[in-house]
């Protein structure tokens, strides 16, 4: 799996990070604890508002339901009770997605890049997460698989291209939450295409591992992000 | 010294100022606040076709879940199919997948959820959230063949012999698959239907995707598509002029297109049937106590089918499962957890409820 | 909800200051643009990232094949978009647009799109019926001021960079072939408008707004958002490099003297040229690389395969 990421890139929030898988790439940012609009306000714990913004065009009722899907993940992630009253706000933008450029794309091909899409930016949200000192829970991470004829170990395609998820017959984004570098927690899961249940369980195995393989990565960059920033320390 | 009062709250009362509380203790009793056991199901039951004499709709159903009211009606619109050309030259990407049925060039349904709420507005991210995870699913179960939305226009042809009168009353309708007059329809161009699909919930009590998936399901079943025809002359292209800029005498083609009104020839919609499932929610509760998230084996309670305030915000960890009893395979698992482990036994559970749930439905 | 940033008195007349004395936080001179530095990926067109000093921001062209308007059968669509999140600064609320992000997007698209800088009737493929819509999302970053410049910059680098697939008509049906397929077609640009943002400053007291006859007024080009904040009003010149003046647009209530305006003209022009030039340096050598890069050479008339 292969990570490119680039954080604090954005002076004017409070954390971020560039993060490219495959093709796709986006930038994700965090301004908070900040003081939220009325409305907003929760009285015990951190609001959270969640933005997703498309590559091209306008945000649609596309780009909600993968707010949703992220606001269900991060609400049980962040240490919401740290910060009463105040607004976490995080805003996704997509940069390059898979049907940029691409001419030829159904509109069922584009329902599964909701996948890609919601896998790249839960990663995204680390960095940022990470980069602005939010509190967090615990460390996670995620991937996006997809499964060919059956779900065994060969047929598995780990962070899928569109040609990958067109001729697959279920694909999965599913995030673990890490705790001492062990796969720990499962967060979330979509899951979506036909499979037995045997085959999902086998499934959310191989997951967990791709998790902390993958968490393993996010430590490195973590690390020469740290040595980076606190070079004056030395 | 002063006595200390023990304060004491009917149960009404409990549960609305302190709702985590009184759940609980209500499932430390082995009881749901809704009083259910932990995994009955609320009942559900689908009318269709509900609204059979209303002449704009093609489909209708009604649901009532528990309390929830689901009326769901299926109006469409028509629009030109473009040939696959038009799109791409498909040769080379992807060849053997696009054309399978369940590829889409244009969306197949717009579903609209509209939650009766007490006050009119923008639709709300509730309601935007669950048209489009309809909308996906419509996608991504494949339950409506791409060829079956496609229809080929017949021709109205007027008779000449009565033509003189100008009157007009005498036309025929000719279609393609019962006419021998190939080089008429030569000219009629594919059309393709959309189905615009209005869901509008009274009285919501849980999570609303399971009712209106089956209230979608329960009106796409009887679902009839019209036949759609074209007057006899817009085939030969009337050419309205338009104006524009230096005015070049351009020409527009205008095709003008009609719903044929007899009901005898309208044709079911075509589903493909083993593809429909059942979709059911869950809620899981840890009981144990003082749990903290370190807990490795919790004492989870599973709640089918979520109702009221309290069990919607207080189980931090929710299921919802898409069981296809045809095929026996799952065909959607969407989780959020937090605070406790899901252990493969619980989700065991889960799915074991949805496979009962779903082939009770079916 | 003020989010926005309020400069203490301290600071802004320290840099009130310095403009007197010629001198900016950031070093440059009172008429020195941000050299902006430009981005593209290898394999995608029409994607372009841009540095201005600390504002950043992405630009994306991209083209649909559309039914055109009723009215103007022969002419494709071209739209811009420009939506500032709250990504790239807090004073930008999500769902509400606020009248900075108006008055940004209104005067990127009059430079722009009324000044037809894009060939509209040559996205025509059949009257009437089939046309491109060629649409460019502009995304905000980071926000430090001259958003207008480096918006209006980057779309103009962007639509140049773009490759629209090539199509082949049929009578009045329309293939269109894939990037793999057939090499793609630049868009036709006529012309390439700069737009060149001047704040102006009043170092006396607001009397000398009304009857001054002082011409004192200080005026800068290419503001940061602090410079922005403090400005009493604000000139954009849109030109290109054929001296053509494409938008005049003065915002503020500061009068300024018809001398010094044609004098900021000039100056705008030096800064469209000189634009103008680095954006045609970089889409050749851009050009050619990719040229290198796929091979290309093999498919010229003669080339030994």
């Amino acid at each position: 799996m292969s990570l490119v990421v680039k954080s604090s890139l954005l002076n004017k929030v409070d954390g971020s990070a560039e993060v490219e898988i495959g093709r796709t790439k986006l930038v994700a940012s965090v301004s908070g604890p900040i003081e939220p609009r009325s409305r907003q306000e929760l009285p015990n714990s951190a609001s959270l508002e969640i933005i997703v913004r498309p590559a091209v065009g306008v945000s649609t009722t596309r780009e909600k339901l993968i707010e949703d899907k992220l606001r269900s993940l991060l609400q049980n992630v962040i240490i919401r009770h740290k910060y009463p009253r105040q607004l976490i706000q995080i805003v996704i933008q997509f940069l390059v997605t898979e049907d940029t450029n691409n001419y030829s794309i159904t509109e069922s091909q584009k329902q599964k890049l909701t996948s890609i899409e919601l896998n790249a930016a839960i990663n995204a949200c680390y960095f940022a997460l990470v980069d602005a000192n939010i509190a967090l829970y615990y460390s996670f991470s995620s991937v996006c698989i997809c499964a060919n004829s059956s779900i065994e170990e060969d047929n598995l395609k780990v962070n899928p291209d569109m040609k990958d998820l067109a001729v697959s017959r279920s694909h999965h984004v599913i995030s673990y939450g890490i705790t001492h570098s062990s796969s720990y927690n499962v967060l979330l899961i979509e899951s979506q295409g036909d499979f037995s249940e045997d085959e999902f369980l086998k499934l959310l195995d191989a997951s967990g591992d791709l998790c902390k393989s993958l968490h393993d990565e996010q430590r490195s960059h973590i690390e020469s992000k740290i040595k980076k920033e606190f070079i004056w320390k030395q | 010294m002063q006595e200390v009062d023990q304060i004491s709250f009917p149960p009404e009362v409990l549960s609305r100022i302190a709702p985590d509380l009184s759940l609980e203790r209500h499932l430390k009793l082995g009881l749901r606040p809704c009083l259910r056991s932990f995994s009955e199901f609320k009942p559900i039951a689908v009318s269709s076709p509900a609204l059979e004499d209303e002449p704009n709709l093609v489909g209708s159903s009604i649901v009532s879940h528990g309390q929830t009211k689901v009326i769901c009606g299926i109006s469409i619109g028509v629009v030109e199919a473009k040939n696959q050309s038009d799109t791409l030259n498909q040769n080379e990407t992807n060849s053997q997948d696009s054309k399978s049925d369940g590829e889409y060039d244009a969306e197949p349904v717009y579903p609209v959820v509209d939650i009766a709420r007490g006050r009119t507005g923008a639709p709300t991210e509730e309601e935007m959230i669950l048209s489009q995870r309809l909308y996906e699913w419509v996608l991504q179960s494949k339950i409506i063949p791409a060829s079956a939305l496609l229809t080929n226009p017949g021709v109205a042809i007027a008779n000449q012999t009565s033509s003189s009168q100008g009157s007009s009353a005498d036309v025929t309708i000719l279609y393609p698959e019962d006419s021998d007059m190939p080089d008429l329809f030569s000219r009629v161009k594919p059309y393709k239907f959309v189905l615009y699909v209005h869901l509008k919930v009274f009285g919501r009590s849980g999570p609303l995707f399971d009712p209106c998936h089956a209230a979608l399901i329960g009106a796409l079943k009887n679902t009839r598509l019209p036949r759609i025809y074209v007057p006899d002359s817009s085939i030969y292209s009337i050419k309205i002029p338009i104006r524009s800029r230096g005015n070049f005498g351009h020409r527009v083609k205008e095709t003008r297109i009609f719903i044929d009104e007899n009901q005898d020839l309208s044709n079911p919609l075509q589903l493909n049937k083993d593809n429909i499932g059942g979709a059911s929610n869950y809620g899981l509760y840890d009981l144990s106590p003082g749990s903290t998230s370190m807990d490795v084996d919790p004492n989870v309670i599973i709640l089918a089918d979520l109702e009221g305030d309290a069990e919607e915000a207080e189980c931090m960890s929710k299921l919802n499962l898409i069981y296809n009893p045809n095929k026996k395979s799952i065909n959607n698992i969407s989780y959020s957890g937090g605070g406790m482990v899901l252990t493969k036994d619980t989700l065991k559970q889960c799915f074991k409820l949805a496979k009962k749930r779903a082939e009770n439905t079916q | 909800m003020g989010r926005e940033i309020e400069l203490s008195s301290n600071e802004s007349n320290f840099i009130i200051e310095g403009f007197k004395s010629g001198v900016r936080l950031d070093g440059r001179k009172l008429d020195e643009i941000r050299q902006p530095v430009i981005r593209v990926l290898p394999d995608e067109y029409g994607y372009v990232e841009i540095e201005w000093g600390n504002s950043k921001l992405t630009v994306r062209v991209s083209a649909e094949v559309v039914k055109p308007f009723e009215d103007r059968p022969f002419e494709g669509i071209f739209t811009i978009n420009t939506e500032i999140s709250p990504m790239a600064s807090p004073q930008f609320e999500q769902g509400r647009v606020s009248d900075d992000e108006i008055l940004i997007s209104r005067l990127i698209e009059k430079a722009i799109r009324r000044s037809n800088a894009l060939d509209l009737e040559a996205l025509c493929m059949v009257a009437g019926a089939k046309v491109w819509y060629i649409r460019a999302d502009v995304n905000v970053l980071e926000f430090d001021g001259g958003i207008i410049d480096a918006a209006s910059f980057g779309v103009m680098v962007a639509l140049q960079h773009f490759r629209k697939p090539d199509v082949s008509i049929h009578g009045s049906d329309v293939i269109v072939h894939s990037l793999q397929e057939r090499e793609p077609v630049p868009l036709s640009v006529l012309h390439v408008p700069i737009c060149v943002t001047f704040s102006f400053f009043n170092p006396s007291d607001s009397e000398e707004n009304i009857k001054g006859e002082l011409n004192e007024e200080i005026s800068i080009i290419d503001a940061t958002e602090k410079e922005e904040s403090l400005r009493d009003g604000s000139l954009v010149i849109t030109i290109n490099k054929n001296r053509e003046i494409v938008q005049l647009s003065k915002n503020g209530g500061l009068p300024i003297d018809v001398f010094v305006l044609m004098d900021l003209s000039k100056k705008a022009y030096t800064i469209a040229e000189s634009l103008s030039e680095k954006i045609k340096i970089f889409l050749q050598k851009e050009e050619s690389e990719r040229y290198k890069k796929l091979h290309l050479d093999l498919l010229e008339a003669g080339a030994a395969r």
